[in-house]
């Protein structure tokens, strides 16, 4: 029984050390992402660059993801309210205010062992702000 | 005997693993919040070193400062800022501003209150470097 316990435990732990991992990852991929947003675009300098925040998120997050799949959701809109999908995580930026953008990653990644993300609900649920970046001749 | 034996062995292991484990979630927890509040200290000071320099500009780059940190941590469900956000450093183009912002990590919103009584107190600081070409604002 004893030995029961240990591995349970054990792998519970290892669990909960992947997802502390992933969920530290994802606030520093989705502050990378937001500044990128917070600019503006080569074409308007006033407009946010929502669109670009994807690339710097995905190239952070990869490291961690195991086999999980980044879904970018359109430019402008919010994650969807079902998103916490076991082995999905959406990206989204979008505008939150006159002067704020925001970037959220959203949803249940997968692990390394595959059955821990069905029986834990290990979600990652991030958002971070940022101002505008603001220009002036 | 045998029996006996293993009954003892497994009440002493048993508390012990479930402490272990628990402080493996408390450290996780723990990290994460700190990672958390790094983050908005963080952005809040890149922030602020987008808007104008001098003295004129100081006012709206605290308030881009402000406005940051307090959307990020407003998303953060374990997190609780206590006062504001503060930037000292030289505003002008090309100074440097060090941001500090302190948080109270909510244990007491998680079931690790139950082995963690206290919500402790943890604080940020993040730097960042105006740009040596940003403008003066005119008055």
């Amino acid at each position: 029984m004893v030995v029961g316990v240990f591995v349970l435990v054990t792998f519970a732990a290892v669990s909960a050390a992947f997802h502390s991992i992933q969920g530290a990852m994802a606030e520093t991929a989705a502050a990378a992402g937001v500044q990128v947003a917070a600019s503006g675009t080569t074409a308007s300098p006033n407009t946010p660059d929502l669109a670009g925040a994807y690339t710097p998120t995905q190239k952070l997050l990869q490291s961690v993801l195991f086999g999980t799949a980044l879904v970018q959701v359109p430019a402008g809109q919010n994650c969807s309210q079902d998103a916490m999908q076991s082995g999905s995580l959406e990206v989204c930026a979008y505008q939150d205010g006159p002067n704020l953008v925001a970037e959220s990653i959203r949803g249940r990644p997968a692990f390394p062992i595959p059955w821990i993300d069905q029986v834990l609900p290990w979600n990652i649920d991030v958002t971070v702000e940022m101002h505008q970046v603001t220009y002036q001749q | 005997m045998k029996r006996g034996q293993a009954l003892v062995e497994t009440a002493v292991t048993l508390p012990v693993l479930l402490a272990l484990f628990l402080g493996f979630l408390a450290a996780g927890v723990g990290a994460e919040g700190y990672v958390d509040l790094t983050t908005a200290v963080y952005l809040a000071a890149a922030s602020n070193v987008t808007a104008p320099a001098g003295p004129l500009g100081q006012g709206l780059a605290m308030q881009y400062a402000t406005d940051t940190f307090n959307a990020t941590i407003a998303h953060d469900t374990l997190l609780q800022a206590q006062g504001q956000i503060t930037c000292p450093g030289d505003y002008n183009a090309g100074g440097t501003v060090v941001c500090q912002a302190q948080a109270t990590l909510l244990f007491s919103k998680t079931p690790l209150a139950v082995v963690i009584p206290v919500d402790p107190t943890i604080q940020a600081q993040a730097q960042a470097t105006r740009s040596a070409y940003r403008s003066v604002p005119v008055p």
